[in-house]
């Protein structure tokens, strides 16, 4: 008797333990457009879910990167031909809001540039950008606020208007 | 019963520590790494290894998928003292084909200095926006000159400071880079004596700190109690602070398990014909404790001269797990579950030598040994802090003495219980039961303690089973020894334990871990009338140096302070933190208007950019929470580790 309590409850721990230890991966939930939290260059705080229901491109740029700004007239173009369909760019600048007001002014910039003055890093590695921090990034949102695709890298016209076909 | 239970403990000690020395270090889970200051190289102090390198994949495109390098594969730098040149360093850039670095974002920095450093000239790239900048596409080296008269400020080692920023052809650029580099003065004077050999094997030998050592102390005074904490702050006060720390810790159930092996030794020298007399009982109490203190004094030579924390050893599952189980399995045979019988050749033979004072000895010196694996698994949070002053000052004397002194407080009290044992310990009767019950008890809690260590093991839980199981028992046995109010209180306390078992139970629902204080904190303070703001502050989560780096910037230009916490999932104290502290809603409305709040997560102790941002800043372990102030600067005096309540922290922070 004693020895089937002993084996039982030696049975019960090994049991016990192995899917205590199992229970150890930690899944991190798809970042969504909500996550999305930054103040624009006119320190007006900006929430993601204003955008809900329109098809949203997140750009991650910075003035210190040639490639960023070589890809902004592009986006410019794109928020003016497709506004009326739904069409939200929304550019997130890993910088000091005085040059990315200044950047932006520039190259006149038409839609909410928000700048991540902490917490950019973070959102982007949520958003998908894995390994380091390379610049531009580029986050397609559907119009429910989920990750639908992304891009690193500088993005050509083709591959805009690809992602958004699928969007819209 | 006694003598096989001792033989068989002592069996499956050795069995299991002999696992415990083969399996090592990797499966380390978490607990506090006590000082990664050990690792000197020249060298960049983040490797990629293969699995960093991720494949950046393009979603929604068809086509080409470019494949991006992880920046430290890109570029990567190297910095080494020339030979015979004293005074003059050399950076050594590797930059992948399809990769640049602008010339102009190179920037080497020593105690905010700007190190001059004649860079080549590079090709030019006309930027349509940024005009024509100087690029370095191919790998290059640039001589570097650490200021002439550095001998006479710098004291400790050398820290180099490297920046640079670059692109890929491909249309990408990398966030700006800051890397650190540190060596000891010892061997970069070494190397520009001319004796090359050494400096360049310099990424292999330990580290030779000198100031490090005292900022350890201080460090490590922080997390142990107060009156330590003030010896421990003064070097000279190390040796007896440890041997304090020691003392104090053999009061607590982690000690305990020690005593029913030591009783059962040294009841064994009852048995034939000679009876124990206080002097037999104190050197068998002796030698028990100067095998724990050889091998606590070996640990700490190793860890001093290695450079290497020995923690992970003390905090792995796999060492951790068979441990409770022999606990456990101790426990149930106190409580006469079964006798564990070892063959009779080995029984007779040990039994043979056993009888004798004299055979006794060497015996029970191993016995000491082998058992101070179980008590320093149980009492590791001391042990790194005295082993984390040894690693610093790199010092393996050091180490051994420290726990040495430790390991000696720790056995004091031990011997002065084998003095007394024979008159404490009882004959064979209902007190001999009870005791043994009462030992089986303690030794499941200190088995249900050392699993706590594990953040996968729901703890609180077991704590409430047990709890809940003991105080039924109480409440409800009839206990047919003593006098009616010896079982009045045994049914009192019965009744008390089952309502902190409730506790723990619900606190176990909640995801607590600290049986002391089940209940979230929040639930109580929401009773104490705290104001809680609705969302906690905010942190920032920063995971490498360079990350760090641009927070500073980003902090600076906005004229705010910068608060760096330090936090971990295991850590009950930081769990206590964020739920009280900082959700507070004064500290949270200063911290939003005048601090930058970063963390660093540092739950996995392998992960390398938690290990070099804690390396930065002389971290051993969360809780810590480091001050800046708005120029960056760090504010040493600031720093706390350990918990603070909201009202503290807010003078704290008010304050600057």
């Amino acid at each position: 008797m004693r020895k089937r309590i002993f084996l039982l409850s030696a049975g019960a721990l090994a049991l016990g333990g192995y899917f205590g230890w199992r229970r150890v991966a930690k899944r991190e939930a798809e970042s969504t457009l909500a996550d999305i939290e930054f103040p624009d260059v006119e320190k007006k705080l900006r929430h993601g879910r204003e955008w809900l229901g329109k098809v949203v491109v997140v750009n991650h740029w910075a003035s210190w990167c040639p490639p960023c700004v070589e890809e902004i007239p592009l986006l410019i173009e794109a928020q003016r031909e497709y506004r009326e369909r739904g069409l939200q760019v929304v550019g997130v600048a890993h910088d000091f809001l005085d040059a990315a007001r200044g950047f932006g002014e520039r190259l006149g910039i038409n839609y909410p540039s928000l700048v991540a003055l902490s917490g950019g890093f973070e959102i982007m590695r949520k958003q998908g950008n894995a390994a380091g921090t390379p610049l531009p990034f580029t986050v397609f949102f559907d119009r429910a606020g989920n990750i639908a695709a992304r891009h690193l890298g500088k993005i050509s016209r083709d591959q805009l208007h690809q992602a958004l076909a699928a969007l819209w | 019963m006694q003598v096989k239970f001792l033989i068989s403990a002592w069996f499956l000690s050795g069995i299991f520590a002999g696992g415990f020395a083969g399996f090592g270090g990797d499966f380390g889970v978490a607990y506090a790494d006590a000082a990664e200051n050990s690792q000197i190289s020249l060298q960049s102090q983040e490797k990629s290894g293969a699995k960093e390198r991720l494949r950046l994949l393009l979603g929604g495109d068809n086509g080409e998928k470019p494949q991006f390098l992880p920046v430290d594969d890109a570029f990567r730098l190297e910095i080494s003292p020339v030979a015979g040149a004293p005074g003059q360093l050399r950076g050594e850039f590797l930059v992948a084909d399809g990769y640049y670095l602008y010339r102009d974002k190179i920037r080497f920095r020593s105690r905010d200095a700007e190190l001059p450093a004649a860079l080549p000239p590079g090709e030019r790239k006309n930027d349509p926006y940024f005009g024509e900048m100087a690029v370095f596409k191919r790998s290059f080296s640039a001589p570097i000159l650490l200021r002439e008269n550095w001998r006479e400020h710098e004291t400790g080692e050398v820290r180099v400071r490297a920046e640079y920023q670059g692109c890929a052809e491909g249309g990408i650029c990398y966030a700006p880079v800051s890397k650190e580099f540190s060596l000891a003065p010892r061997l970069i004077a070494r190397a520009w004596a001319g004796d090359a050999g050494p400096a360049n094997s310099a990424a292999n030998s330990p580290a030779i700190f000198s100031g490090a050592a005292r900022d350890a102390a201080e460090i490590a005074a922080q997390s142990l109690p107060s009156p330590l904490a003030a010896l421990l702050a003064q070097s000279r006060g190390l040796l007896p602070a440890a041997f304090l720390a020691g003392l104090l810790l053999s009061f607590t159930p982690c000690v305990l398990p020690m005593l029913p092996i030591l009783s059962g030794v040294i009841a064994a020298q009852n048995a034939p014909g000679a009876r124990i007399t206080r002097r037999r009982g104190a050197l068998l109490a002796l030698a028990y404790v100067l095998g724990a203190t050889t091998a606590y004094a070996a640990a700490g030579a190793v860890a001093g001269a290695s450079g290497e924390q020995l923690q992970a050893y003390f905090q792995n599952a796999w060492v951790i797990a068979p441990l409770a189980a022999v606990l456990l399995l101790m426990a149930l045979s106190m409580f006469g579950a079964f006798r564990i019988e070892m063959p009779a050749a080995i029984r007779s033979a040990v039994h043979a030598r056993t009888a004798g004072l004299r055979g006794a000895l060497p015996a029970v010196f191993a016995l000491g040994a082998i058992s101070s694996v179980v008590v320093g698994a149980c009492v590791s949070p001391a042990l790194i802090a005295f082993l984390g002053v040894a690693v610093a000052s790199a010092d393996a004397m050091l180490g051994a003495q420290l726990m040495a002194a430790m390991a000696l407080g720790m056995g004091a009290p031990l011997i002065a219980f084998g003095a007394g044992a024979g008159h404490l310990l009882p004959r064979a009767g209902k007190w001999s039961v009870a005791v043994n019950r009462a030992f089986g008890v303690m030794l499941v809690a200190v088995a249900i303690y050392l699993l706590g260590s594990l953040p996968a093991v729901p703890v609180l839980w077991l704590w409430a089973a047990f709890l809940l199981a003991l105080g039924a028992y109480l409440l409800a046995a009839r206990l047919s020894i003593g006098a009616v109010h010896w079982r009045r209180g045994a049914r009192a306390a019965g009744a008390g334990l089952l309502a902190w078992g409730a506790l723990a139970l619900a606190g176990g629902a909640a995801g607590e871990r600290d049986v002391l204080r089940p209940l979230p904190a929040n639930w109580l303070a929401g009773a104490a009338g705290h104001e809680y703001a609705r969302a906690p502050t905010k942190f920032t989560r920063v995971g490498n140096p360079a990350e760090l780096e641009r927070e500073f910037a980003r902090a600076a230009a906005a004229g705010k302070f910068v608060l760096l916490d330090y936090y971990a999932d295991w850590c009950a104290d930081c769990a206590r933190m964020k739920k009280t502290t900082f959700r507070d809603a004064r500290v949270a409305a200063l911290l939003d208007a005048n601090f930058v709040a970063l963390q660093v997560d540092v739950t996995d102790p392998r992960d390398a950019g938690g290990k070099a941002l804690k390396k930065r800043f002389g971290v051993f372990g969360p809780p810590a929470v480091l001050l800046f102030g708005k120029d960056g600067a760090e504010l040493p005096g600031k720093h706390f580790y350990g918990y603070r309540g909201p009202k503290d922290f807010h003078a704290l922070i008010s304050s600057l």
